[in-house]
């Protein structure tokens, strides 16, 4: 059941003139066997990732080696392995299996592929439109089938992710010894039917529910390009990780909300319980989403009766 | 009149003795094999005991592998166990595995969850006895549902009279990001698309 | 040429299940360890099987048991290994006589725990001979390492095997 994955690939800042696409949008179904071919291919080198979000500006570099399905990523904190629903790294090993099937959603169109160059080799240039706009770009090697680049569009045109290879080597030489001395102990997410969240969200279908870690539960969303994860976990959570955030007004609610490279997280406590989420979707499609989902507890009597006599 | 000689230095490579039984002689040895067995006792006598011990070997009884450790047997009692995280990690998998493509399971699986939960998220509650049939399930579950109404009406009456008469704050779990993230993206990398992020939270810089 | 059809998960256990559980009780003297090696082989193929491509399957399957079987010595403990009677009910051969019985068990308890005083090395490709049946160049192939050098290991296994049996004159 190994499905197309496309790896968030870095794009050169020095992005080509964008060609507006004139041809018929192709089926959606071509772009699942490029992401097919992408998942499948090998490579290595160094991915630039970069984000912006309401003058917020964040970015990363790491080291990639992927031979699909899996890849090596080497940052500061060391080695993650990732890949076929199993992440091993620095802060443990996970394994999670997939019990629903994704689809791309049918609101994705693909314009005509283009013939272009990247980093000095023959590459394809992928455009997914999401009715009239533009919504991602992605440059895949000829030779390869590797992703060299993409972008990632709000829903006003501007970019909002920016991620390419600065270099680009077609032979993973660390990765197979990596996975094959890999091993150990991991955890092993189980799946749970006791969500509350809603089965869609925004054209995002929510795929499977998994308990962990530790009393959260996980409620897992894509719509076949973008996906996220939402955490419900009772009583408040400690803030101090998403203390380079901030506090957003969406849709006339407070979240606190972190812009990482090629994550988004937003915390919020709705009722009794707090809820988590991350994902890679665009701006525009969270906030939609964060309109279906249990809305911010607004201040209110009880609160403030209740603050000032416990603090 | 044969000669009768003993194990010297023209004597072949002992191995061949092995390969000549297992038939993987390569081409040309044959002959050397041959005519040395015709010639030195001491071989000779060794490449006997050495066919008897590989008859011995080969004569070694097959067991028989037990069926609960083919894919598609039905786990029964590992179910509860898996609960409880009382199986070994490769178990573990394996069953998840067969839950993934066995409805009937899945759905044992699910009942035991919640009778399990609802039970356990009584206070004062002594755990019970491992649910094993979908019948005891049932039974716990019924009796947990019983308690839990009695108990919110308890604590509906408590709202009602002051707000100071309510339990201290929620309370506030800390949270591993790293184990949030790795969750979100070993569940991305199944699903078409970009899949996951490979730049963790913690390796961003805001430039 | 026939294309060789990649088997499924189930059909793999089915067919390779019980070599798999041979060659490890053989080499363990353990029953459970055996069923633990059959469980981290199996768990192994299924996640390989969908990058596998065609080309020798018994050699794939075997270096990936072979594999799987030394991780399990580092991850163990030295446990002390005491012969075991074979399992009856795990018996699978034609119903012998009473004597016929007898014997054999008693022969095989002997061969098994001479088996585990044999060096790890030697005992694996004896048994990858003898107990499971495969070529030197598939014995090769699954513990990586010349023929010749099998060949050897093979030869000098037997010959160790046979000197700590006591056989009857």
């Amino acid at each position: 059941m190994s499905r197309s994955l496309l790896r968030l690939i870095p794009v050169a800042v020095l992005a080509a003139a964008v060609v507006a696409a004139t041809v018929a949008p192709a089926a959606a179904s071509d772009l699942d066997s490029y992401l097919e071919q992408a998942e499948a291919s090998s490579y290595a080198g160094r991915q630039a990732t970069w984000s912006t979000l309401d003058g917020v500006t964040t970015f990363g570099v790491v080291s990639v080696e992927h031979a699909g399905p899996m890849m090596m990523v080497e940052s500061g904190s060391g080695e993650t392995m990732i890949g076929a629903g199993r992440v091993f790294g620095s802060s443990g090993a996970v394994v999670i299996h997939g019990w629903s099937a994704g689809e791309l959603s049918d609101r994705y169109q693909m314009a005509e592929p283009q013939s272009v160059n990247r980093l000095g080799r023959e590459a394809t240039l992928l455009t997914v439109m999401e009715g009239d706009t533009t919504r991602a770009r992605i440059w895949l090697d000829d030779a390869t089938s590797a992703p060299l680049g993409s972008e990632v569009y709000d829903g006003s045109g501007s970019l909002f992710r920016l991620s390419s290879m600065l270099d680009f080597d077609p032979n993973p030489t660390r990765l197979y010894s990596a996975l094959r001395d890999g091993g150990g102990d991991f955890d092993v997410a189980l799946p749970s039917d006791r969500s509350s969240l809603p089965a869609t969200a925004d054209g995002y279908t929510r795929l499977d529910v998994y308990t962990g870690p530790g009393n959260a539960v996980q409620a897992f969303f894509t719509d076949g390009l973008f996906s996220f994860s939402v955490f419900e976990v009772e009583g408040n959570v400690d803030t101090a990780p998403f203390s380079a955030g901030s506090t957003v007004n969406i849709n006339g609610s407070k979240y606190l909300r972190l812009l990482a490279p090629s994550e988004v997280w937003v915390v919020w406590r709705s009722g009794s319980m707090s809820y988590v989420l991350v994902g890679d979707l665009p701006p525009d499609h969270l906030a939609e989403v964060l309109g279906e989902l249990p809305r911010p507890d607004r201040a209110n009597l009880l609160h403030r009766i209740w603050n000032g006599l416990f603090g | 009149m044969a000669r009768l000689k003993h194990h010297d230095d023209r004597c072949a490579d002992q191995d061949l003795l092995s390969a000549y039984l297992d038939g993987e002689l390569r081409p040309g040895e044959l002959d050397e094999v041959v005519a040395h067995l015709t010639d030195c006792l001491d071989c000779v006598a060794e490449f006997h005991r050495i066919k008897e011990m590989r008859a011995a070997l080969r004569t070694l009884p097959e067991l028989e592998m037990p069926e609960r450790l083919l894919p598609s047997t039905h786990p029964g009692p590992e179910l509860s166990a898996l609960l409880d995280g009382e199986l070994a990690t490769v178990e573990q998998e394996l069953v998840l595995l067969h839950l993934g493509e066995c409805d009937d399971c899945r759905a044992e699986f699910h009942e035991l969850d919640a009778a399990r939960t609802a039970v356990r998220s009584l206070p004062g509650l002594e755990p019970p006895e491992f649910l094993m049939t979908r019948r005891d399930a049932a039974r716990a579950r019924h009796r947990a549902r019983w308690r839990v109404v009695t108990a919110a009406a308890g604590a509906a009456a408590a709202v009602a009279i002051a707000v100071g008469m309510l339990g201290g704050p929620a309370p506030t779990s800390s949270i591993d990001v790293g184990q949030f993230s790795d969750q979100h993206n070993a569940r991305a990398s199944l699903e078409p698309g970009f899949g996951v992020s490979p730049v963790y939270l913690s390796q961003g810089e805001a430039p | 040429m026939a294309e060789e059809l990649v088997p499924t998960w189930e059909d793999v256990a089915r067919r390779y299940g019980r070599k798999i559980y041979n060659f490890a009780y053989r080499l363990t003297g353990n029953p459970d360890d055996a069923a633990d090696l059959v469980q981290d082989v199996l768990l192994r193929v299924r996640k390989g099987l969908a990058a596998y491509t065609p080309g020798s399957f018994d050699g794939w399957l075997w270096r990936i048991t072979r594999n799987a079987f030394l991780d399990g010595v580092r991850r163990r403990q030295r446990r002390p290994t005491f012969p075991l009677p074979d399992d009856d009910r795990n018996l699978a051969v034609a119903s012998p006589s009473p004597d016929e019985v007898l014997a054999s068990v008693r022969l095989s308890e002997d061969i098994q725990s001479a088996l585990l005083k044999v060096p790890l090395d030697f005992r694996e490709c004896v048994v990858l001979c003898d107990v499971v049946g495969l070529t030197y160049e598939e014995i090769a192939e699954a513990v990586e390492a010349p023929v010749g050098t099998v060949r050897s290991r093979i030869h000098r296994g037997r010959r160790m095997l046979r000197e700590l049996l006591t056989w009857p004159v």
